[in-house]
This record gives C-alpha cells, sequence and structure tokens, in this order.
C-alpha cells in the first residue's frame, strides 16, 4: 500500500481518523523506510516546537499588560490619586446618578409575577390607532403614573411593571424606558398618548420568585435610549414634576 | 469598552501571541511590534470577537492580516525603491538582512527562508498546535491549501535542517499538492 506525504504528515500531527491511522500505523510496521519518514516529521515537530517553547517564558513587557488593563474597565482597584480626578472631572453624560439608578433598580425589581399581570379586560397592553403601536391598559397607567425613581421603578403586585427611565427625545417629548413580563420597551409621549417606539418581548421569569433578575434586555434598552436621548435622563424631582403636568 | 474579562483573557494569551509573532516576524524586534500592533487592534475591535468563540484564532486572525498586510507593503516599498538591477531579489525582502544575522541559529535560518504563506501554516500547526481546520480559519484559506503548503514548508524546513527521510524519489507522493 502507498502512504502519501500528506497522510504522513496528518498522522504526525494527529489529524488522521482512526481507520486511516490504523492503516498508516500497521504500513510503517512492515515498511522501515516508511517508519523513518514518520520518525523524520516527527522530529521536525518536536524540534521546532522545541525551539520556539522558551518565548513563552519570557517575561512579557509590562507596557503591553497596562495598556490592555487600561483598556478594560479594571477590577476595582482603587488607586487614590486616580479617584481624586475621577470625583474632579465633570461626570459623562450617561453616568448620571439618574441612569445608575435606574440600572440598579432594574437589576433586583421585588415583586411577585404571576401569569395574569396585565389585567383590564380583554384589551392588551398595546393597541394600534391609526397605523402607530400605542400603549393601552395596564401599560397605559404604568406609563402615565409609575415614577422610574420609586423602589422597583414603581412596579407593584397589580402592575408589574418597572419604569427603567424617563427622557427628552430630539423634539423635546418625553420618552420612558419600561420593562414587563409581556412587553419591554420605550414609549415615547406624542398626542396625549404613549406611542411605542421600541418594544421587545418581555421578560417573564421561568419561576415565580419575589426576587427577579433584570433581563439582559434592560441592558439593550437603556442603551437604545442612550441614542435616542437629547440631554440627561430626569432625575427624580424632574420626573415627579414631568408627571405632574402630564408629560407634555 | 471591552469588558475587564475580555481585557485578562488577553493578557494570558500575551506570551503565545508573542512566539507566534516571533516566528512571523523572524526578529524579535519585529515580533514586538507586531505583538503590539495586534494588542491595539484587538483592543480596538473587541466588540467584534463573539462570546464562546476561541479568542486566541481571533486575535491570531488580527496578527496574521496585519503582518501580511506589513508584508506587502515592505514588498511595495523595495521594489519601488531598490534599484534595477537589485529589483530581481525583492521576492522575500529582507533576506540578505536575515542572512547577515549570524547568530540565527540554523532553525530560525531555515524559518526565515520559507515563504510566508509556508512560514505562517508551519507556525500555527506545528509550533502553535492548531488542528488543521482551525489554523485554515484563522488564515481564511481551504483545508487543502492549507496542507499543501505544510507539505511544501515542511519539505523546505528538512532540506534545510538535513533531517532525513524525504527520499528524492518520493515526488509522486507529494506531486499535484500545490
Amino acid at each position: 500500500m502507498t502512504v502519501t506525504q500528506e497522510e504522513i504528515m496528518a498522522y504526525v500531527d494527529g489529524e488522521l481518523d482512526d481507520a486511516t491511522r490504523g492503516r498508516v500505523t500497521l504500513a510503517a510496521l512492515a515498511d522501515l523506510d516508511l517508519a523513518d519518514r514518520i520518525a523524520a516529521e516527527r522530529a521536525l515537530r518536536e524540534r521546532l516546537k522545541a525551539h520556539f517553547a522558551p518565548v513563552v517564558d519570557e517575561p512579557v513587557p509590562a507596557a503591553w499588560v497596562e495598556s490592555i488593563r487600561a483598556a478594560t474597565p479594571p477590577a476595582p482597584v482603587i488607586n487614590l490619586a486616580a479617584e481624586r480626578a475621577r470625583r474632579a472631572a465633570p461626570a459623562p453624560r450617561w453616568r448620571t446618578p439618574a441612569w445608575a439608578g435606574a440600572a440598579m433598580a432594574a437589576c433586583l425589581a421585588i415583586g411577585v409575577f404571576v401569569g395574569s399581570q396585565w389585567h383590564g379586560g380583554g384589551q392588551g397592553p398595546i393597541v394600534v390607532e391609526k397605523g402607530a403601536l400605542v400603549a393601552s391598559g395596564d401599560l397605559g397607567r404604568a406609563l402615565d403614573t409609575q415614577l422610574a425613581s420609586a423602589d422597583g421603578g414603581g412596579a407593584d403586585g397589580h402592575a408589574p411593571i418597572r419604569m427603567l427611565g424617563t427622557f427628552h427625545r430630539e423634539g423635546g417629548d418625553l420618552c420612558r424606558v419600561f420593562a414587563g413580563a409581556q412587553a419591554s420597551g420605550i414609549a415615547c409621549h406624542d398626542g396625549g398618548q404613549w406611542q411605542l417606539q421600541h418594544v421587545l418581548p418581555g421578560s417573564a421569569p421561568a419561576e415565580q420568585t419575589a426576587y427577579r433578575q433584570a433581563g439582559s434586555q434592560d441592558g439593550a434598552l437603556m442603551a437604545l435610549a442612550q441614542t435616542m436621548a437629547q440631554g440627561d435622563p430626569l432625575d427624580a424631582t424632574q420626573e415627579k414634576a414631568a408627571k405632574d403636568k402630564g408629560w407634555r | 469598552m471591552a469588558s475587564a474579562q475580555f481585557g485578562e483573557n488577553l493578557v494570558r494569551l500575551l506570551p503565545q501571541m508573542r512566539r507566534f509573532a516571533r516566528g512571523l516576524a523572524r526578529d524579535g524586534a519585529d515580533g514586538d511590534d507586531l505583538c503590539q500592533a495586534t494588542i491595539e487592534r484587538a483592543l480596538k475591535s473587541s466588540h467584534l470577537w463573539q462570546e464562546g468563540t476561541r479568542l486566541d484564532a481571533w486575535v491570531y486572525r488580527i496578527m496574521r492580516n496585519i503582518w501580511i498586510d506589513e508584508t506587502r507593503a515592505r514588498s511595495r516599498r523595495a521594489q519601488t525603491f531598490a534599484p534595477e538591477e537589485e529589483g530581481e531579489n525583492v521576492g522575500v525582502p529582507g533576506d540578505a538582512a536575515i542572512e547577515a544575522h549570524a547568530e540565527m541559529s540554523h532553525v530560525d535560518r531555515a524559518m526565515a527562508s520559507l515563504p510566508a504563506e509556508q512560514r505562517e501554516a508551519v507556525m500555527l500547526v506545528l509550533v502553535e498546535g492548531f488542528a488543521y481546520k482551525e489554523a485554515a480559519e484563522i488564515i481564511g484559506c481551504p483545508m487543502g491549501t492549507l496542507t499543501s503548503r505544510l507539505v511544501r514548508g515542511r519539505e523546505a524546513l528538512m532540506k534545510a535542517l538535513g533531517e532525513t527521510g524525504i527520499p528524492e524519489t518520493g515526488g509522486a507522493e507529494t506531486g499535484g499538492m500545490s
């Protein structure tokens, strides 16, 4: 039988299937020349490997490690000077306490979530009016009344919808980020209605637990909100004032 | 911005990235430059890395692409600036400089004399230990192309390093690989 050069190579590299591997092994037992060629290929591989092996033991330039760690958010190691500099610098636009608080609240919204959350008769949380998706029922009520600054985004046993944040979009309309078991999204107040700008499937908990982790969608929604928003999100006082004025 | 986890995984890969870079670039200083350029690009495009896929293969692909671009750019520069009578020899740029390094070992010299495409195939499979399929993906070529480059690269190395084992008449077995 013939064993090709490519097969010898693949034999040494561990790339042959079991059947072919067995065939080559048998052939090499009967063919000294073949056995030599296999040994030579193996020796070449070992020699190259051994030649480059010491590189791995050389100390890596510290500057490389520093540049990587500087570009990736650090594990919390507190550098006092850097910390002071950070505090002295103006807060970045989207790191305001309002967003941080909202995200935090979204992480642990308290409430028991059950199947029939959207009460209020046959009407669902979202209806189509004149070609636009409009919030109705519980969702409409939640958008009208719940404050993101309240505990758990204002969620309670009756309206298990959390408000994650409130902001102005370009043009001045107020928009709100919400998350619920059936749907999550962003709605903007326009013409006296909450029009849905983004809708994602809700994040119903797999099991009914008192504590519920924020879905990964919360993060996606907050990112969307940041791209839509003009200026900072509303803080608790501003949000309350906006509610009192009917979100106009 | 890349996550801290991404950063730490990248830090852990640095020693072997450096090994691959040195093999490709044929020289310690050039290898480190290549490694640094790779780190910068990996950080800049970290959002393109898909969680759950192999970070090492991803980083090697970046390194290999930077190196190929650089090799081509050098080759162009050499062709542009070399006097005409030297223009014949620019196919493998830097050979003269490589040979001038008297301290280079046999293996370094043998590796340096390989065409780039064979050298990267040899590095990925024999030194870095990637499977053929993975190596072909890093290079972005079909498996068959990878294995034929490997065969030719190994033959050249055997010859240069004086390993025995390939009979002169073995052409029938390796024919048709290219």
